[in-house]
């Protein structure tokens, strides 16, 4: 089994004249569940679009396998980006019913599991006859996934896909993804703001920020790797020495800050501080407000 | 279903709707007229029905455009189909549904006139089939643009005109029917077509190439939401 | 098994440190299958390679061992090998954080000992 990988180089996005996305170089290999992270309008969704072609790129290619993936039937066969469906789009898409979806899917999405389909709108409850508009919001986020887990694409990309749905549909939606995974080693990318429930799930994070990657790692390399160190400033200082950090506040005579060790760097030996790991979010957060600083 | 099936079914949906609408009127004319006769028919069909048949379908497949463009079009592009064979589609689409409905009033013509069939009432024919095409290229153009510019003006005033056109075809028959007026008798006597045809042909097909590489160079790059 | 994660440590530490103990408690015996890293990634709701990288840990200390076409399995003296390298590694993992906590809080040794033998608090209960 070869191993594919969709690669996207020197992507640049402009809307107006406002550079949205900034010279994006990122490598997707087959067979892992991506985390992409952002805040709202970091570019997330934007970026998805470009990876599956949906929308062209102002400069920079997407790759599949070497080969251009715009307007390239074959290469297009491999990624689905499954986005929310807003029935407030262009035209009457609204006046379309779930059926019409599943029907579409299935006449041009080559990999369609019909069956799947149909026992996931079962599992859902999802009424086929309704018209999207007449959906609620956790209704319209679930035939999204139906769609991106239906179609069977090596690539499949889901843009916020738990939006919408309450704690207990969330947490039917991991457990669905895990194991249409292990069955099927798919490549899926995900987009989400609920970033510490789904943080197990991703075996690489992608931080987004403002248009720009932040960073790209296996989750439970970064999260080994940074620490959370508080305590007098004097000696948090002294432990941190030489080392990358990020977000340090202030109180009093206390400090605390975020650090990034290199792989097999230490913190400088200090008495008196206290070490602690940090979750995913926490890491996020540090870094973007790092990054406005 | 394959390619080739996907596009005549689209093909068949715009012929029947309009065939079907005129068919009606033309029955409830001649049920009024009360003149039991195969002469009645042929005038019918002769006239009123491949006219109005023409008229009626500019406006159907208008709107049958532009809801292929703003709603299964993009959706196909976002399934991975890619916008080049959705355009091609489109094409075969447009031309098909017009070349069908010109032969099924060309049909009704020579039926109508039968046996003197005259080459005016053909040309006439053609002229409404160059007219469905002009309407379905303005229509496209008009619907990318509004895909990519998101202004719902647009298209509104093109569904507006379509309705109106549709409208008052339909209305006004209704209208001769309850007043128990004549046949109509759509004469589409456009005189000027008929001085210089060639060069009208010549500016018509220009005009269309035209909008069909506008149409194109808009939707080769557009992006697509759905 | 059926643990919770925690966000103290890395997931796939604690994936193998629930298996040990699962060992060690006879949850699992010797010459066992151990739960395919699919099912752990299922059960756990966490992706398969964080659990293959805990699974594989065990492999390389040869706690388990991998039957081509069939799965993990406990490795025959896993019980007396965990408890050895948890024994070698008590000083690290437990002392050494009394100790210095004692220091901080002003502690002798001999307080410490004596709470040990007595196996209850401090000076409070005098």
């Amino acid at each position: 089994m070869s191993e594919k990988i969709l690669q996207c180089r020197g992507i640049v996005k402009e809307y107006r004249k406002q550079e949205v996305l900034h010279n994006i170089d990122l490598t997707l290999e087959q067979g892992k569940i991506y985390g992409l992270i952002g805040r709202n309008g970091a570019g997330k969704t934007t970026l998805l679009s470009i990876l599956s072609a949906q929308n062209p790129a102002t400069s920079g290619d997407v790759l599949l396998n070497g080969e251009k993936v715009w307007e390239n039937s074959r290469a297009l066969e491999e990624i689905f980006f499954s986005r929310e469906i807003s029935p407030n789009a262009v035209g009457d898409s609204s006046g379309l019913r779930v059926k019409d979806y599943l029907e579409m899917a299935e006449a041009y999405l080559p990999k369609w599991d019909k069956n799947m389909a149909e026992e996931l709108v079962e599992l859902f409850h999802l009424d086929k006859k309704k018209k999207t508009l007449k959906l609620s919001k956790g209704m319209l986020s679930m035939l999204s996934i139906v769609l991106a887990l239906a179609s069977k694409a090596e690539f499949t990309f889901m843009d916020e896909p738990v939006s919408g749905l309450d704690v207990v549909a969330r947490e039917q939606f991991y457990r669905l993804l895990l194991e249409e995974f292990t069955e099927s080693g798919r490549t899926f990318v995900i987009s989400t703001h609920i970033i510490e429930e789904a943080a197990d799930l991703f075996e690489e994070v992608i931080f987004l920020h403002e248009g720009r990657i932040l960073l790209k790692e296996n989750t439970q390399e970064l999260l080994e790797h940074s620490i959370y160190v508080s305590g007098r400033a004097e000696e948090v200082d002294e432990a941190v020495k030489g080392k990358e950090i990020h977000h340090q506040e202030i109180l009093g005579r206390s400090k605390s800050v975020m650090v990034r060790l290199k792989e097999g760097e230490t913190l400088n030996q200090t008495q008196g501080i206290t070490l602690q790991p940090m979750n995913l979010q926490k890491v996020f957060v540090s870094l973007c407000a790092g990054e406005e600083e | 279903m394959k390619r080739g099936k996907r596009i005549l079914k689209v093909v068949w949906e715009n012929v029947w709707v309009g065939s079907g609408m005129v068919f009606l009127l033309c029955i409830a004319q001649f049920f009024r007229l009360s003149q039991w006769s195969l002469e009645s028919v042929k005038e019918i069909a002769g006239s009123m029905f491949a006219g109005g048949l023409v008229i009626v379908s500019a406006a159907t497949l208008m709107l049958m455009v532009y809801s292929r463009y703003s709603v299964y079009e993009p959706l196909k592009i976002f399934m991975g189909y890619t916008r080049k064979k959705s355009f091609e589609d489109m094409q075969f689409a447009k031309l098909l549904s017009a070349l069908f409905i010109a032969l099924i009033s060309a049909a009704a013509v020579t039926f109508g006139r039968w046996p003197s069939v005259k080459t005016e009432d053909l040309t006439m024919v053609f002229w409404g089939f160059v007219l469905m095409m002009l309407v379905q290229g303005a229509m496209e153009l008009l619907t990318i643009l509004y895909l990519k510019t998101r202004k719902q003006w647009i298209v509104l005033a093109a569904i507006v005109v379509a309705c109106a056109g549709i409208g008052g075809f339909v209305g006004y028959n209704v209208m001769a029917i309850i007043d128990a007026e004549d046949i109509i008798e759509i004469q589409m006597s456009f005189l000027f077509l008929q001085e210089n045809p060639l060069l009208w042909l010549l500016v018509f097909i220009v005009v269309y190439h035209l909008m069909e590489y506008f149409s194109w160079k808009l939707l080769k790059n557009l992006e697509i939401r759905i | 098994m059926q643990e919770l994660l925690n966000q103290e440590k890395s997931i796939y530490l604690q994936i193998k440190e629930m298996i040990e103990r699962d060992i060690l408690r006879d949850i699992l015996l010797e010459e066992e299958r151990v739960p395919s890293t699919n099912e752990l990634a299922k059960l756990y709701a966490i992706n398969p390679a964080t659990a293959a990288k805990g699974v594989n840990l065990l492999v390389d200390e040869g706690i388990l061992y991998k039957k081509r076409g069939i799965g993990m399995f406990v490795a025959a003296g896993a019980k007396e090998a965990i408890r050895k390298k948890r024994r070698e590694h008590f000083f690290e993992d437990y002392v050494k954080a009394m100790l210095a906590e004692a220091a901080n809080l002003g502690i002798s040794k001999e307080e410490l000992i004596e709470m040990i033998a007595w196996n209850q608090g401090g000076k409070e209960n005098e």
